[in-house]
């Protein structure tokens, strides 16, 4: 495969700025890399068809192949009806999501529309709240004695509920609100620098803004819509704690949560089982990856940031403004500020209330007291700061490479391509047990250390640091690079020189991206956390499933507020030097 | 293990006849206590509340002996995951774990546990310590009904397994999800022991009716959620939980539905444990009175019998309950009787 590849001709551009006889120091790099990934990725894969290919003894050593767990997959009744669930929930998901976040990154990039600030502040606060608090958060507020439904029941005299939370719709809700910062921001980026003067032109030649935005703005965002949905879609069938959380009391079963109970709820855990699952699923999930990154290729040919000035101008909403300033408030509204409220209630209770006007007499600081007056939470926020700084700052330095080479199709663009998407194949917890061997296996002591925590986070986050790094090559018209070629510069010149300054807005966006996720990730450092390297969201999860919820809901609040803090500060610093922390 | 009687009705009684027997507690020997401090510190993976247990038991075992309590958490099934992992690859983290029972079987099935009987636990009940000296309990814990006051008046509450068959409770009772003997499995195998196999049946079918809300979190967040309001009442929950929520002043109350299931929370020696001294230490410290005492100040009711529960009221002997004990040796998933009775849970309450 490498001989193949390396024998493979540089593109005319590759030709055009390097010369044909110079050593060619940029299959150096791109070989260098492609040798990184390969050390990252192929052990895992490796362990995980290891393990559903051949039998688990009972002391954990390996006995004869085996096609066993493929077999009893196939038996297994339900696992239809699952597949059939984790579609609709995905599709779902995904559609409400792109249909949300695109409207939102509309109006507040393209419109005049009072507020639009706000909404860059909903995502990087929403980033910084762990999940297993925001859910809990959305089933109180909706559940059966939520202040949704006791006020339905109040109003209408009916004993029942307006909305049944546990179901495949409130999963998807959940899930939504969960993904909109996301689809916002990528979609944000996107029409940031796509190109303003054709809608100029549509306005100028007499169209409404409702035709303007059906024929023109629609259409352009298309491979970004396909983008970003296939992104969604694919992260959203590997989710695992919302389907969980949400379906299990209305006994809904998907794909991922199969994986995690016999995992997790199975003693001992069925490692071949979920591992034969994840093979199959990784096999599904790859034929849309393989959409994607098709997708993705052609969206090459709609690169907007070129030498020339690229400021789009706003679009007046004229007597619309406010609907378009409602929009982003009730957006803020719903996804930040009810789970937040809803959260503070639960902090504030000495046990578990629900809301009411009688209940405001019992309230108290003290679960905000105990948290704050604990020092045991230090030694585990500085493990996940540094755990989650290092990560990020690792992926984002080798997927500026990647992202680069891939974007610009260079040497192994394709191996490389393929090899940064795999993780997403993988689902997280599954991808953990993996590591676990691996350290384990390792010649250089990793278990239980930080490094290996460090390792998996970067493996899981590489995507996302691709798609932030070649989200931005992609809109950097070639013209700079070629302008810089043609004046003499080496191609890693102009990587350092032009590309690598220009993508610093992506860079930081998807590190930042990368920090507040690793931070408040649980499936990573849940199987591979040691005696000293125990994390933040461990001791949350900890605390969730064993303690009174108001003290975790507490701890939760305060976790939030730091990492929102980190996050918000980063924005600022960004803003006040001009760069757009949250545009690619 | 099944020849044992099944209904530890008599709780009450094995203390009086212990009392006779009671020998002073043996404190660690000399040559232990070298040897653990030359080892330094004990890794220990556990699925304690940290908050209440862990962290005490750690600061009070490193003041009196220097030696590091290393814990991380770890529930059941990645207990049983790392250990095995660990002894594949020959890398022993792990000195002891402790467990409600569930890592028992698959991790002495493994041969990863090491026989150890601390000699602290030479006064405690026959239950507490099996002749195979796999595992010591440390503490037993109750399971049984809650049910929340603020919503049913206590002359309305259940008051015997029957009660639950009201159809006024249709629909507003809550379970764990859990599929151990902790669990809803553990409800239908103690129905199944009291009643017998054909009685039993009939009454699960018939309580199945009442279309009971498996819940996704543990019996504390299914007690939380009977104390929220969502549901009236709430089964395998654990007694001394309540007890603790009710003195916060929630409206909650946990009902003598008897007999209780009765689940150890037991603690083991690793097989092959990198600090093997260090770790017998620390079993003789968590069995001896002192270490009873961190159990009971925790809120839990200790194995030692002569360390009474805070609150007299949760322990069988003082609480005058019966009890079914569900002990670690048949809470194995893949085998009987567990295996029976998950069945009977995934097809008859789904």
């Amino acid at each position: 495969m490498t001989l193949q590849v390396s024998r493979e001709q540089g593109s005319p551009a590759d030709v055009a700025l390097l010369g044909r006889k110079r050593a060619n120091p940029l299959t150096l790099l791109a070989g260098g890399m492609m040798l990184v990934i390969a050390i990252l990725i192929v052990p895992p894969v490796f362990v995980l068809l290891q393990n559903s290919l051949f039998v688990t003894n009972p002391d954990g050593s390996h006995g004869a192949i085996t096609f066993e767990y493929f077999i009893s997959l196939f038996q297994e009744d339900g696992i239809l009806r699952s597949g059939a669930n984790s579609l609709k929930f995905a599709v779902l998901t995904t559609f409400f999501s792109l249909v949300l976040g695109g409207s939102l990154a509309w109006i507040v990039e393209r419109t005049d529309a009072p507020f639009r600030g706000l909404a860059f502040l909903m995502s990087v606060v929403s980033l910084g709240i762990p999940l297993i608090i925001y859910v809990p958060a959305w089933l109180s507020f909706l559940g059966p004695i939520g202040p949704v439904n006791e006020i339905y029941r109040a109003l209408s005299g009916d004993s029942g509920n307006l909305f049944e939370v546990n179901s495949i719709a409130g999963m998807v809700l959940i899930e939504t609100l969960g993904w909109l910062p996301l689809s916002f921001l990528l979609f944000a980026a996107n029409f940031r620098a796509a190109n303003a003067e054709l809608e100029e032109a549509a306005r100028m030649s007499g169209a409404s803004i409702a035709s303007m935005v059906w024929r023109i703005s629609i259409p352009l965002a298309a491979p970004a819509v396909f983008a970003v949905g296939l992104f969604i879609l694919i992260s959203a069938l590997q989710s695992f704690d919302v389907p969980k959380l949400v379906g299990t009391s209305a006994n809904i079963k998907l794909l991922t949560t199969d994986i995690y109970d016999s995992i997790r709820a199975a003693v001992p855990p069925k490692v071949g089982l979920a591992s034969a699952y994840s093979v199959i699923l990784s096999i599904a999930v790859a034929g849309l990856m393989y959409f994607y990154s098709r997708v993705s290729r052609n969206a090459s040919r709609y690169a907007t940031v070129t030498g020339k000035g690229y400021r789009p101008r706003l679009l007046p909403l004229g007597r619309y403004r406010w609907l378009g300033g409602a929009f982003v408030i009730a957006t803020v509204f719903v996804v930040l500020a009810v789970p937040l409220l809803s959260l503070l209630w639960i902090a504030l209770t000495p046990y578990s209330e629900p809301i009411s006007v009688a209940a405001l007499s019992t309230l108290t600081l003290e679960n905000f007291a105990i948290v704050l007056g604990s020092s045991d939470y230090l030694g585990l926020v500085l493990n996940t700061v540094v755990s989650a700084a290092a990560a990020a700052t690792i992926t984002m330095a080798l997927m500026v490479v990647c992202g680069w080479l891939v974007a610009r199709r260079r040497r192994f663009h394709a191996v490389i391509d393929q090899m940064t998407a795999m993780p997403m194949l993988i689902p997280g917890i599954v991808l953990s047990v993996a590591m676990m061997d691996v350290a384990l296996r390792s010649p250089i002591p990793l278990y239980s250390t930080l490094s290996i925590i460090v390792i998996a986070f970067v493996i899981h986050y590489m995507p996302y640091g691709m798609r932030y790094t070649f989200g931005g090559v992609l809109q950097i018209h070639r013209e700079l690079e070629e302008s810089a070629g043609v004046s003499g510069a080496s191609s890693l010149a102009v990587l350092r020189r032009i590309v690598v300054p220009l993508l610093w807005p992506a860079v930081l966006a998807g590190w930042i991206f990368i920090f507040l996720n690793a931070s408040r990730d649980l499936s990573t450092p849940i199987i591979l956390a040691g005696p000293d390297t125990k994390t933040i969201a461990v001791a949350i999860f900890d605390q969730a499933a064993n303690g009174e919820f108001s003290e975790v809901a507490a701890l939760g609040l305060l976790w939030s507020l730091l990492m929102s803090s980190v996050a918000m500060i980063f924005y600022v610093c960004m803003r006040r030097r001009g760069g757009n922390l949250f545009g690619p | 293990m099944q020849t044992r009687r099944d209904m530890v009705a008599g709780a009450a009684c094995a203390s009086i006849w212990l009392a006779g027997n009671r020998a002073a507690q043996a404190a660690p020997s000399q040559a232990l206590i070298n040897a653990a401090k030359a080892e330094g510190k004990v890794v220990w993976y556990t699925g304690m509340i940290v908050k209440q247990l862990v962290r005490p038991l750690v600061e009070a075992f490193g003041a009196k002996y220097g030696i590091e309590l290393k814990y991380a958490t770890s529930g059941d099934s990645e207990t049983v995951l790392k250990l095995t992992s660990q002894a594949r690859a020959r890398r022993m983290e792990a000195d002891v774990f402790d467990s409600p029972g569930t890592a028992i079987p698959p991790l002495t099935k493994a041969g990863l546990i090491e026989p150890f009987a601390p000699s602290g636990a030479a006064k405690y009940a026959a239950k507490f310590k099996p002749p195979s000296r796999i595992y010591t309990a440390m503490y037993a814990l109750y399971l049984t009904t809650a049910y929340n006051t603020a919503r049913v008046k206590p002359n309305e509450a259940p008051r015997t397994y029957n009660d639950l068959l009201d159809p006024k409770w249709k629909g507003r009772i809550v379970w764990t999800d859990t599929r151990g003997i902790s669990g809803p499995p553990g409800f239908i195998g103690n129905i199944l022991k009291t009643m017998g196999q054909e009685r039993g049946m009939a009454y699960l079918a018939k309580l199945a009716q009442q279309k009971i809300v498996r819940d996704p979190g543990n019996q504390r967040v299914v007690l939380d959620k009977v104390i929220a309001g969502q549901f009236a009442i709430g089964l395998m929950t654990y007694n001394h939980h309540a007890v603790i929520s009710k003195d916060r002043g929630a409206p909650v109350a946990w009902v003598k539905m008897e007999p209780l299931v009765e689940n150890l929370g037991v603690i083991a020696l690793v097989k092959n444990a990198p600090r093997p001294n260090a770790a017998k230490l620390f079993l003789e410290y968590l069995v001896s009175d002192e270490g009873q005492k961190i159990i009971r100040e925790a809120g839990y009711p200790p194995a030692d019998p002569d360390v009474a529960a805070k609150d007299p009221s949760i322990s069988p002997a003082t609480g005058k309950f019966s009890t079914t004990l569900l002990a670690p040796e048949i809470s194995s998933q893949d085998s009987e009787p567990l295996a029976s009775w998950l069945k009977i849970y995934d097809q008859m309450f789904k």
